[in-house]
């Protein structure tokens, strides 16, 4: 194994000199010519002593890391550690907020005066007997309503699958055609029925701004 | 089952027909039954019971209690402007009067009381259904139209629409691939050997309408509501369609 030597010398003003040595010292020789990269110095193998030096290298030996106090280091670790917990607890914070409702979180002034607010009313008991009578009507129409609404079910239902049999007897390929799904039926929405219908060239006066707070 | 019956017995070969029963659903609500007029203010009368007093009512007992101190006599001096200021009655006279100024649109259009049959815009709570004449028979039925090699039956439904109908896709919404309903109609033993055919079976698919459209002028068409259907489609084909059509009252 060959080993490199490294000289440096003030004469040839910080130029590398590369020697090769055997490894054992009884039989020195220089090696001629045994190139490592462009910065090698040759050497004659007649004249060991007699050293030839390349070009000068047009860079400087790398300057010494300057050594850092590990304590200082340590400490500059540490503070941005705890930069980092604190911008990750800030944020674990802010997803504990829920967006509030106002029903619920009443306002500091209207629960004092809660009892300035109070009716003084008590339900007169016929108008109990009334509300009773009247809830139990209305326990057994609704009932009745939801039997029916059942049953219509059931009759389209049964409708639907009698009429999607009889394809099937005639036609299997018009019969898979007709149970695959309807992606443009979903989301569904209908503007249900009002108390009375819109009006016709109706003119909306003045002007809409939504002021619905965004919750992030 | 009819069906399963005559498939068992021979091949046979049916004519197949997609029909769309296109509805326009109701604009406004029906009018409450008298429980539920009993109920809703039966609520509403206990709700108020337990409310509590709004800013509105706050304020008309303080105009009270002002009017009364100012009927006794001392007058306080603190407040010069007590006989100028709105009390929360004049607030209220106003709001009212501004309501009456809007009239909502009637509940009964003028097509209701001519009974023009053509009009979508007649019985506003009840469902409307599309019906065309058939032109040599004069018979009211559902727009139909034959299966053609290739298509769907929904497709076969939709152009059977088009054809009666001029109305663009997006004014009216099909309920699914599936059909909703059948009616057969078996031919006699004679014209059944002459076309090749048992009969003909009639698949329905439902659909709605979203907004108006026009017809086309040389078919006989009408907008009928429920018991309508009754006096003009035939008792055989009614009881088919009215197999999935939704109850009303």
């Amino acid at each position: 194994m060959n080993k490199i030597l490294r000289f440096t010398s003030l004469h040839f003003n910080s130029i590398l000199f590369l020697i090769f040595f055997n490894n054992s010292f009884s039989n020195y020789r220089i090696r001629e010519s045994l190139v490592l990269s462009s910065r090698m110095i040759c050497t004659n193998i007649y004249f060991p002593t007699f050293l030839q030096v390349s070009t000068p290298l047009l860079a400087e030996p790398m300057k010494k890391k300057k050594k850092m106090d590990p304590q200082i280091l340590k400490a500059r670790e540490e503070r941005k550690k705890k930069r980092i917990e604190k911008s990750i607890k800030k944020l674990e914070k802010n997803v504990k907020q829920l967006k509030p409702i106002e029903e619920i979180d009443l306002s500091i002034s209207l629960q004092k005066e809660k009892w300035t607010r109070e009716r003084a009313e008590t339900v007169p008991e016929p108008l109990l007997r009334q509300r009773q009578n009247i809830l139990k009507a209305w326990c057994t129409y609704k009932y009745q309503q939801h039997l029916q609404e059942m049953k219509m079910v059931d009759r389209i239902g049964t409708s639907q699958s009698r009429a999607l049999e009889q394809l099937r007897e005639i036609s299997e390929n018009l019969y898979i055609g007709a149970i695959q799904t309807d992606s443009t039926l979903l989301p569904f929405t209908a503007v249900g029925p009002s108390s009375t219908p819109p009006l016709n060239n109706y003119e909306v006066d003045g002007e809409y701004m939504d002021e619905t707070p965004k919750w992030k | 089952m009819s069906s399963a019956t005559t498939s068992s017995s021979s091949p046979q070969k049916w004519e197949l027909l997609g029909a769309i029963c296109l509805e326009r659903t109701p604009i406004i609500v029906p009018p409450m039954t008298e429980i539920e007029q009993q109920i809703s203010e039966m609520i509403e009368k206990f709700d108020n019971m337990r409310s509590l007093k709004s800013n509105h009512e706050l304020r008309h007992e303080e105009d009270k209690k002002l009017q009364k101190m100012a009927a006794d006599g001392n007058q306080d001096d603190s407040n010069p402007d007590a006989a100028t200021r709105q009390t929360a009655q004049d607030f209220e006279d106003a709001c009212n009067e501004e309501f009456l100024k809007f009239k909502p649109a009637p509940r009964t259009t003028a097509e209701d009381l001519s009974g023009d049959q053509k009009s979508t815009n007649r019985k506003l709570d009840k469902h409307l259904l599309f019906v065309v004449q058939e032109k040599e028979k004069k018979v009211w039925k559902l727009p139909e139209s034959r299966w053609r090699e290739g298509e769907t039956l929904r497709e076969t439904a939709e152009r059977a629409l088009r054809e009666y109908v001029k109305t663009p896709d997006t004014s009216v919404r099909v309920l699914g691939n599936a059909p909703w309903g059948v009616h057969t109609i078996k031919y006699p033993s004679s014209v059944r050997q002459k076309l090749g055919f048992t009969g003909v079976k009639v698949f329905f698919f439902k659909a709605q309408l979203l907004s108006s459209c026009t017809t086309c002028s040389d078919i006989e068409y009408n907008w009928l509501g429920r018991e309508e259907l009754r006096n003009s489609l035939e008792p055989e084909y009614l009881r088919s369609v009215s197999k999935f059509l939704i109850d009303e009252d």
